[in-house]
């Protein structure tokens, strides 16, 4: 994987989803979450589940306000962990992989580590957060739950002409170190 | 029918990545008379130039946006979200 | 060295050879045969423009050999001729020719029946080549998409020149190129010169090329579509989408014949197809030539042939030329004064500017006869043209328009379709005189070349026989894909999305037949042991549900979360009846419609809290709900937030009297009538799952839809399935639920309603509550709550035979209405459905008649559901 692309099946990702008034800027989380700015005033925070109290303790702040003591407008936690699968596209040909899916704009400049774009991939609706692992450029793509099986087997298509192979949990913790 | 339109979130976008949600027209008040509301119901103004019209990004981070496009050239104008209160 | 076959027979090939250059050394000359009369033809301009190399290639038809790369064990076959290349019978039609006009198919099958006879032997004669048999396997193609500062069209000089400059400067550069190296007309002008430059460029990081790729198409935008040949073992061709902030077009100039008599035969070639074979193939073409053509160019092609060791017979000029001499090949040239014998005749042709992509991009065409060609002006801003497309350095090669037309059966104008100088002398007298008409009435230009050999012909000879100038004539439109492209790869990779539900191998297992709804896989029935046959199997799950317990899987519907301070606000406005006063744990039934008072959707929705709502909409209107929904809340300033949660939910629809049993097993909730009324929600576990559970009835029996995370849904299932054991529970599916929802006569939005139906057509006036503030529909609704025109009614056959879906209602012979849905009660014994029928029509009991395979059969109106119409068992 190291020389050419690999995927991972990372759905058991937590997801909480924020939208309203009170999300002008970007909000912090903590160390723990990262936050993709999906759309004005809507954000997605993505953490590992073992850091799901510390989480949501700052989410509880967010969303906490009392209307009646004048504090900013409400903000709204939807839990979506499982709305979304997500699959971890990782290795130095994840790119040209990629750019046989959609016509995001992958490159460098358009997407650096930590942007997030939308687009169509393989004719389904995702969410494509580039989030490196271990030096690696990688990718981690959002789609509706029901799509998964479906955009796994376009992914690994078209990935066949750089060797695409799937990978799990234990290269992944190895290539987070 | 290729063009890019500018979300003001995602940036250029081909125009297929977007539902055309049809002319901005103000709709009539409640009591308004039956002709005024057969037009707003079925006649469009359907101009040769410029106009301003809805779009739903569906492919990108699904907002509405109003977009002021050249209707001849095809060329867009400028993009935006709606003012609010404007409807 | 490798090895193909050519109808059988196995032909060498060396490193470099295309398919057309290994059969030509393999002393092939004749590679097809025409269009229309079948006339022998050879390799002309080697270079992928003409068609006279057009074979079939592993099954694909009409491929430029010239232009293919051999490879080992590839499978070829002529096209076009029968039974040979050598022999075609078919050529027989050159005796005809007086048959066939121009325009002949209006001149000759003039007798009404003449076409119906004519046609079918036309069918099979026409047309090049023959289409892939439907067990050909089937080929690879992908789709790309790439994003670049700049784009360069062409890799030849200038092309490499410009992307060396854009990339210098620091831009991002993509370099499109259709050979297999880059170098463009240099490769085999001045072969073994690798200009520097190549070499350069590749060293840039900025640049990426893409070889053996064409440019069919400048599209709005900056789009470019771009077919790449072979770009992986694994593939055949890419479909390049490729978005450039500005285009640099440096796509050359080509090559065209001259006019003269049999000026199509095998052994012509056209000064650069002549190179090519010498400097790309190193082949030898003939042993006396001569070489049609004036000035310093034909001098040097001389000087290039004699190197070779080809005599040079003679070098005559285009206007002395009377024509070519020979059957099936070049025997010798007649000219004014005399006649030589040769094997082999070179044509200096004019060299056009390779201009259709700066067309299509909106520049114009003008003329310059200083340069003897139609020259681009007028570029957009983001697009340039550098090099010979530009017309630097072309001449013209003969005079244009020409002093006098020489109109002749056999002076070839468009090689595709077998279009002579008379035939567009003949059209023009007939009154096509306009280019873009003479073009569609003799078809020249509109062969597989696209007018690249002979537009500028024709428009000479359009120029000359109407008095007017070769501006004034114009060029024919230009339009894309240019050169062709090939279906499979518009289409890209055979893969379409496809949604399965958390309970899918559930399904599986128990023997599903699928159903696909949009990109949903649903099971329709399920096979039993007893049964495949589908009727039988509907029956046993319909039975099961009126007399047991059903459960069937609904976790397509669409569910969207709506929460904030205005939320009920919205839901006010935008649906029909009201939900501001709906009480936490309650469920309403909901229907949405514009302004113009037509229903585009209905389901159901929760009260979660006050702020919160929970909304179900049908399987395929989902994405319209919710953009409806955010359309509406657009620039209001509402505190509304809308967030869809149906793929994260799995939802099973459990129903039937013992339904409250099967479930009391697996929860502590208590579903008894008093404290679960019908249309309530509760949330609590269920087989100790946290659930959403909503007691609703589409069916018609005591039922609950359960709403569980999707990572439970297939232990959800699996519970149901063995709590209700006991029970004879039955999983159902959507044939056995559209029958169950019909003995209800519960309208589906959608089948049952469409473009023009309101709630009061569709017998739902209750659903509109028009005391309501302004919603959507509402000034429309309360000028239409008179009586409808036509009535959604309910009917039950009076004869046997079941209608099919869509089927008319008939009145006095004519059609009166439609038939939206019909299925066979088990319990009336006969079939029953929802039919349009006229308000006339629309009484209890009236006899109306619906056509059942032909046949006007008698039906009565029934407007109360024909299965428990007081809704007793749903209240249960």
């Amino acid at each position: 994987m190291r020389g050419g692309v690999g995927l991972c099946d990372v759905s058991w990702l937590a997801k909480i989803d924020l939208k309203g008034f009170g999300l002008k800027a970007a909000p912090s989380l903590g160390p723990s979450a990262d936050c993709w700015h999906l759309g004005a005033c809507h954000y997605l925070a993505t953490f590992d589940p073992e850091a799901r109290g510390a989480v949501l303790r700052s989410i509880q702040a967010l969303t906490g306000a009392a209307p009646e003591l004048d504090l900013p407008p409400p903000v709204y936690a939807t839990e979506v962990t499982s709305v979304y699968a997500a699959l971890l596209l990782a290795g130095p040909k994840s790119r040209h992989t990629l750019r046989k899916l959609t016509s995001l704009n992958v490159s460098e400049s358009a997407l650096p580590d930590g942007a997030c774009g939308q687009a169509g991939l393989a004719h389904v609706h995702t969410l494509v957060l580039r989030r490196d692992l271990g030096g690696l450029p990688a990718f981690l793509l959002l789609v509706g739950r029901e799509y998964a099986e479906s955009v796994w087997e376009a992914i690994a298509h078209a990935g066949q002409e750089f060797h695409l192979t799937p990978f799990g949990l234990e290269a992944w913790r190895l290539l987070s170190l | 029918m290729s063009f890019l339109l500018r979300c003001p979130h995602c940036g250029d976008r081909s125009v297929y990545e977007f539902r055309f949600g049809g002319e901005v027209k103000p709709r009539p008040a409640p009591g308004a008379s039956e002709e005024e509301w057969v037009n707003y119901a079925y006649n469009r103004t359907n101009s040769a130039g410029v106009q301003t019209e809805w779009c739903y990004h569906r492919s990108g981070c699904r907002q509405w946006i109003k977009a002021v496009r050249n209707t001849r050239t095809n060329e867009v104008l400028e993009t935006f979200y709606p003012e609010e209160n404007a409807r | 060295m490798s090895r193909f076959f050519f109808d059988g027979e196995p032909i060498e090939a060396q490193p470099g050879d295309t398919v057309a250059s290994a059969l030509y050394r393999a002393g092939r000359r004749i590679f097809t045969r025409s269009f229309k009369y079948h006339r022998p033809r050879g390799l002309l301009c080697l270079s992928g423009h003409c068609p006279n190399c057009m074979m079939n290639v592993d099954g694909v038809p009409n491929v430029r050999a010239c232009v293919t790369p051999a490879r080992e064990g590839m499978r070829v076959r002529h096209q076009n001729a029968w039974p040979s290349l050598e022999q075609d019978w078919l050529s027989a039609a050159q005796h005809f020719d007086s048959l066939m006009p121009v325009g002949w198919y209006y001149k000759t099958l003039t007798h009404p029946s003449a076409w119906h006879v004519a046609e079918p032997w036309i069918r099979k004669v026409a047309g090049l080549g023959d289409p892939p048999p439907p067990d050909a396997p089937p080929r690879e193609y992908e789709h790309a998409f790439l994003q670049a500062e700049v784009a360069v069209v062409g890799g030849g000089p200038s092309g490499i020149a410009a992307a060396f400059e854009a990339a210098s400067g620091g831009a991002q550069v993509i370099l499109i190129d259709d050979q297999p190296e880059p170098g463009g007309h240099l490769r085999y002008t001045r072969p073994g010169e690798a200009p520097a430059s190549i070499a350069q460029l590749r060293g840039q990081p900025n640049v990426e090329l893409l070889a053996r790729a064409y440019c069919f198409g400048l599209y709005e935008g900056g789009l470019l579509g771009v077919l790449q040949a072979d770009p992986h073992p694994g593939a055949h061709e890419r479909l390049v989408h490729l978005r450039a902030k500005r285009v640099v077009v440096a796509t050359g100039a080509y090559e065209v014949p001259l006019l003269f008599e049999n000026n199509d035969l095998p052994g012509i070639l056209l000064s650069g197809g002549a190179r090519r074979l010498l400097f790309l193939h190193r082949i030898v073409p003939g042993r006396r030539c001569v070489i049609v053509g004036i000035g310093a160019r034909a001098e040097d092609l001389a000087s290039d042939l004699r190197g070779a060791g080809i005599e040079i017979v003679s070098l005559i000029s285009p206007d002395e030329v009377l024509g070519a001499v020979g059957s099936t090949r070049v025997e010798g040239l007649r000219f004014r004064g005399g006649s030589v014998t040769c094997d082999l005749i070179v044509v200096c042709g004019p060299l056009l500017p390779d201009a259709g992509l700066l067309s299509q991009a909106g520049a114009r065409l003008a003329w310059s006869a200083a340069h003897g060609a139609f020259l681009p002006a007028d570029l957009p801003p983001h697009v340039t043209a550098v090099g010979r497309v530009t017309g630097s350095g072309l001449e013209p090669a003969v005079p244009l328009p020409p002093g006098e037309v020489r109109a002749g059966k056999r002076h070839f104008v468009c090689l595709c379709s077998d279009v002579t100088s008379q035939d567009l002398v003949d059209g023009i007298s007939e009154g096509f005189e306009h280019i873009e008409t003479l073009k569609r009435y003799t078809t020249a230009t509109m062969g597989p070349c696209q007018g690249r050999m002979c537009q500028l012909p024709a428009i000479g000879i359009c120029a000359r026989e109407t008095g007017r100038t070769m501006g004034e004539t114009g060029t024919t439109t230009a339009r894309p894909p240019s050169p062709s492209v090939t279906l499979g790869a518009l289409a890209g990779p055979r893969h379409h999305p496809v949604r399965r539900t958390p309970m899918h191998y559930q399904h599986e297992a128990l023997g599903a037949v699928w159903l696909d709804m949009g990109a949903w896989k649903r099971p329709r029935y399920y096979r039993t042991a007893e049964s495949s046959e589908e009727r039988r199997c509907v029956q046993g799950e319909y039975q099961a549900v009126r007399e047991r317990a059903g459960m069937i899987d609904v976790s397509t519907l669409g569910k969207l979360e709506v929460r904030g301070r205005d939320a009920g606000r919205l839901l006010d406005k935008v649906y029909t009846n009201r939900f501001s006063d709906l009480r936490p744990g309650r469920v309403r039934y909901c229907v949405i419609c514009d302004d113009a008072g037509i229903m585009l959707d209905d389901g159901t929705i929760s009260s979660i809290a006050d702020d919160h709502y929970f909304l179900t909409t049908t399987t395929g209107n989902l994405e319209f709900v919710e953009q409806w929904l955010e359309w509406w809340l657009a620039g209001t300033g509402w505190d509304v937030h809308i967030t869809n949660l149906t793929g994260g939910l799995a939802a099973v629809n459990l129903a039937g009297p013992q339904a409250r049993d099967v479930l009391a097993g697996l929860t502590g909730l208590d579903v008894s009538a008093k404290a679960f009324p019908y249309m309530a929600c509760r949330q609590a576990l269920v087989a100790d799952i946290p659930a959403i559970l909503l007691r609703i009835g589409f069916v018609g029996e005591t039922g609950w839809e359960i709403h569980v995370p999707a990572e439970s849904g297939e232990d959800l299932w699996k519970a149901l399935l063995e709590a209700g054991k006991a029970f004879g529970i039955r999983a159902f599916g959507v044939e056995a639920q559209r029958l169950l929802r019909l003995e209800k006569q519960h309208v589906i939005v959608g089948v049952d309603t469409d473009a023009l139906t309101s709630p009061y057509e569709a017998d739902m006036a209750w659903v509109v509550k028009l005391e309501k503030n302004d919603f959507i529909g509402k000034a429309a609704l309360s000028r239409a709550a008179g009586d409808p025109r036509e009535q959604l009614v309910g009917f039950v056959m009076q004869e046997d035979g079941v209608p099919d879906d869509g089927s008319a209602v008939v009145m006095d012979g004519r059609p009166a209405g439609r038939v939206t849905s019909s299925r066979f009660s088990p319990r009336e014994g006969r079939a029953i459905g929802l039919a349009w029928v006229p308000a006339g029509l629309a009484g209890e009991g009236a006899e109306i008649r619906v056509r059942v395979q032909g046949r006007p059969l008698l039906a009565r109106v029934t407007r109360r559901p024909f299965y428990d119409p007081e809704g007793a068992r749903l209240r249960m």
